[in-house]
């Protein structure tokens, strides 16, 4: 028994189910040493030796009906079944996933799937395009976007020796499928079936563009009176840092104890380095005109004396008749004693 | 810490001292974030009378210091280390290389080119 023969299952319907040649050493009883008086080597031996059915007769046993002869069927039959082919639908997923065409090519919704592994990312991509399909979405993709790369240096020790460092990195790969001219709910539609069968290691993000008609502005009207209670103040508080929340304690801190009482002796508090004594400056003006008063009365005596001077001294009697002189002659002015003496 | 610590241990990560102390300052913080946000905005507010900008600055110092966010320090999850911790992994380096020959960190690898 050097040559190990076909190794054939013993018993009954393991028969029908066909094995290969094992590939690792099996123990095959053959081998054994034959053993005087046992009923199952006895049993064994033969089965090894013998064929099953012929086996059957011998100890009239019966068999279980045999699944391969019931299947057996004529050449002709079995060409025609073999010629036979698979559904469309199930045909379709041996083949690239199929594409509607885009009338217009107005993108609607941008899918992006990330991943870090390229298998599930692409097998997700393409259930995605095949959900697509039988929806009636044109669909666009999968475009492969630029991986992202990061890298972390990390010492190799756990304390000090950072001379010798470790690189890694983390890469993740990124496929963008495109639905153009959808309508918006079969959109949801194909973006729920997709959550619902989302893939493990796939991440999955989607930008849904919605389109209006050229007469948006009776609906913008429409909404926005809608939209003024509950959105309103979001919306005035939008870009900043001060939530509704944060404004509804501010006004509450200035109510509140401490602060009523500084907003309170705000109002009685005199600040003297800001109020403006309006009285003063009146009465400096005053001072200032009546001086400039007396300075003009002076000048004016100064030319009437000059004039007086020149007179008598008799320099031009023909000429030019003085101002000061008309003056003098005009008015009743009334030269100071103090001045006449000079 | 005494006011604030929880009288039943609340932490998920490694247990230290100075990770208690830093998941009660988180804690303490997003209680009175708004107080502060508050407080900061009159204080900053320059149409408001001094008076009452001084008296929020006045507050706000009184305030205990857990409240502060300049107090809050990201700690490395398994080991509590307070320096050199990334924050894509919430571990120090140390860690992270351990995690990462293990293959513990989904996607990172030895990076080679």
């Amino acid at each position: 028994m050097a040559a190990p023969a076909p190794v054939r299952p013993p018993f009954g319907a393991l028969k029908r189910i066909k094995f290969s040649r094992p590939r690792l050493a099996v123990a095959i009883p053959q081998q054994r040493h034959k053993s005087t008086s046992s009923r199952q080597d006895q049993i064994e031996s033969e089965v090894m030796a013998m064929d099953i059915e012929e086996l059957a007769k011998k100890h009239n046993m019966k068999l279980p009906p045999n699944p391969e002869a019931a299947r057996s069927m004529d050449a002709e039959t079995e060409s025609r079944l073999s010629a036979l082919r698979l559904p469309r639908n199930v045909q379709a997923i041996y083949l690239r996933p199929l594409k509607r065409e885009a009338p217009y090519g107005l993108p609607v919704c941008d899918l992006q799937l990330r991943s870090f592994s390229v298998r599930n990312l692409e097998l997700f991509a393409d259930f995605a395009l095949r959900a697509a399909y039988y929806l009636k979405l044109p669909a666009k993709g999968p475009v492969p976007l630029p991986r992202i790369t990061e890298r972390w240096t990390v010492p190799r020790s756990n304390f000090v020796h950072k001379k010798s460092q470790e690189n890694w990195e983390r890469v993740t790969l990124r496929r963008l499928i495109q639905i153009q001219d959808g309508h918006p709910e079969t959109v949801q539609l194909w973006l729920g079936f997709l959550r619902k069968w989302q893939y493990h290691g796939v991440g999955m993000k989607a930008n849904v563009f919605e389109h209006e008609g050229l007469d948006v502005g009776k609906d913008l009207d429409v909404k926005a009176e809608l939209a003024k209670g509950e959105t309103a103040d979001t919306w005035r508080r939008f870009g900043s840092d001060e939530t509704k929340e944060m404004q509804d304690k501010v006004k509450e801190l200035l109510e509140s104890e401490p602060f009523r009482r500084v907003l309170a002796s705000e109002g009685q508090i005199d600040r003297p380095n800001l109020v403006v004594k309006p009285d003063k400056t009146r009465e400096m003006k005053d001072e200032v005109e009546e001086m400039q008063d007396q300075v003009d009365e002076l000048q004016d005596m100064v030319k009437e004396t000059r004039d007086v001077v020149k007179e008598l001294l008799g320099s031009n009697p023909s000429g030019r008749a003085s101002p000061g002189e008309e003056q003098i002659d005009r008015s009743n002015v009334e030269a100071p004693p103090g001045e006449k003496g000079t | 810490m005494a006011p604030f610590r929880a009288k039943k241990l609340d932490l998920g990560c490694f247990v230290n001292v100075m990770t208690m102390r830093d998941h009660t300052k988180r804690k303490v913080f997003a209680e009175n974030e708004v107080e502060r946000q508050a407080l900061r905005y009159i204080t900053r507010n320059t149409t408001l009378p001094q008076r009452v900008r001084a008296q929020a600055q006045l507050q706000l110092t009184q305030m205990n210091c857990y409240t502060r966010y300049t107090q809050i320090k990201n700690r490395c999850v398994m080991g509590g280390k307070g320096r050199g911790v990334l924050k894509d992994f919430r571990m120090s380096r140390f860690q992270f290389r351990i995690n990462a020959l293990r293959a513990n960190l989904p996607g990172v690898k030895k990076a080679n080119w």
